[in-house]
């Protein structure tokens, strides 16, 4: 969504991970350890969304508002781009799209009802906390203008759509805020997730039941 | 200017991270000791500086924030330290955000401070039960961790992002010397990250010990608590 909505030029190199795409000994002169996303621009080469994020940020001179240059605003920013991974990600988007869909449907492994109850649960508290320490009363996490945290937000906010868990429901501030998202991103919004779309269809019917939220 | 304000606890990792920091660049600041183990962190005086309630916070004059790498960027930022500690040329800088963000969810939570968790705090602070299985997988763990950093991180360096200490280096060093308090040297058998902790006591010289005294206490303190592991 970065990439597509600052018109950066890049090469795009798909990977299916469920197809072991990032397993490859090619990939590993990319990424060593074969995670996804990463990037390469000549001899350099980087991992870790976030700090892909912060390098793109600078190395194409974006505007300001997306990681801004002032020290308080930018420390907003840095708070909440280093609680996402222990909270919105692994408690969070992550936790429930591994409970629900890789661990039982891709990786045939066993997912009790209370361990994915848990999960719904543990989203629940990461949504408070989020809204309550984070969101507040701003349009978005850093206050007026979008930046690189509401993208990596949206990111694991929005992956259980397809299972339709939509974390906007009986929450009018995160519903205001995603569309905002929505809104300021425009058309590349849809593209980044039209992947997610389609497999949500068929996530959606492979549930016995819909997903109590 | 009103002196920065340091809400920390001396045994919290990312606290010892952030104090090395502001040690060593003789930043002044006023300590606010915050003790976990009595709570004071669920006061409501604590929850006006940080609602999350977590360690380590900062107040700087009207600002207030918490997050410890993001307090490192801040202070490194905020007071011109010297560039190697967070460089400003934007490739030396993605190598230690990559770092810092590859971090939080295997240094810190598949590092030592599970295994202090399972041998130590859970049983004998919590009070809970904790399997030898369990115990166990938290070394297996803390391995797969210190592998993972020694390949794809410090590989042939003297730090993570070259020749010379960044802020990289004071998170993940707190969470990799939290073993010690049970007697778990992460440097066994691993001469590379041997080196490396040498190579940071060496550039932090007095600072090391100073910020590290209550966590050597705390050691004393706890010594006879956990039987020898295998490690």
């Amino acid at each position: 969504m970065f990439l597509d909505a600052n018109n950066i030029p890049y090469e795009p190199k798909y990977l299916d991970l469920l197809k072991g795409g990032h397993k490859t000994e090619e990939y590993k002169k990319i990424s060593p350890p074969q995670i996804v996303p990463a990037i390469k621009q000549g001899d350099f080469k980087l991992f870790e969304s976030v700090a892909i994020l912060q390098y793109l940020a600078e190395k194409y001179s974006v505007p300001d508002h997306w990681y801004p240059k002032d020290l308080q605003k930018r420390a907003r920013i840095n708070e909440y781009l280093h609680w996402h991974h222990m909270n919105t990600r692994w408690k969070g988007g992550l936790l429930v799209m591994l409970k629900f869909v890789f661990l039982p449907h891709f990786m045939k492994v066993e997912v009790s009802a209370e361990d994915q109850k848990a999960a719904i649960e543990a989203l629940k508290g990461t949504l408070d906390s989020f809204e309550k320490n984070f969101l507040k009363d701003n349009k978005f996490i850093g206050g007026d203008e979008i930046t690189i945290a509401d993208l990596m937000a949206i990111g694991e906010l929005i992956a259980v759509d397809c299972l339709g868990i939509y974390v906007g429901k009986g929450r009018p501030k995160v519903e205001a805020w995603h569309n905002r998202c929505k809104e300021a991103l425009g058309s590349h919004y849809d593209e980044a997730h039209k992947t997610l779309y389609q497999v949500g269809a068929t996530l959606k019917a492979s549930l016995s039941a819909p997903i109590d939220f | 200017m009103a002196k920065l304000e340091y809400y920390f606890d001396p045994l919290s990792e990312p606290c010892r991270s952030v104090q090395l920091f502001l040690e060593a660049n003789k930043i002044p600041y006023e300590p606010k000791l915050t003790d976990l183990l009595s709570d004071e962190n669920r006061k409501e005086e604590f929850k006006k500086i940080n609602p999350l309630q977590t360690v380590p916070a900062i107040v700087d004059g009207d600002f207030k924030m918490f997050e410890s790498v993001a307090i490192l960027q801040y202070l490194a930022a905020k007071f011109s330290t010297p560039d190697h500690w967070y460089p400003s040329e934007i490739t030396k800088r993605a190598r230690i955000d990559e770092y810092l963000h590859w971090h939080h969810m295997n240094t810190r939570w598949k590092g030592g401070l599970l295994v202090v968790m399972k041998y130590l705090y859970q049983p004998h602070y919590y009070k809970e039960d904790i399997s030898e299985e369990d115990k166990k997988a938290s070394i297996v763990a803390l391995k797969a961790t210190l592998d993972a950093f020694e390949k794809y991180f410090l590989q042939d360096h003297p730090f993570i992002a070259g020749d010379e200490i960044s802020i990289a280096d004071l998170m993940a060093i707190e969470e990799l010397i939290e073993p010690d308090i049970i007697g778990v040297y992460v440097g066994k058998g691993r001469p590379r990250v041997e080196a490396w902790h040498n190579n940071i006591k060496i550039a932090l010289g007095s600072v090391y010990d100073q910020v590290h005294q209550p966590l050597y206490q705390h050691m004393e303190d706890v010594k006879n608590l956990v039987p020898p592991i295998d490690y």
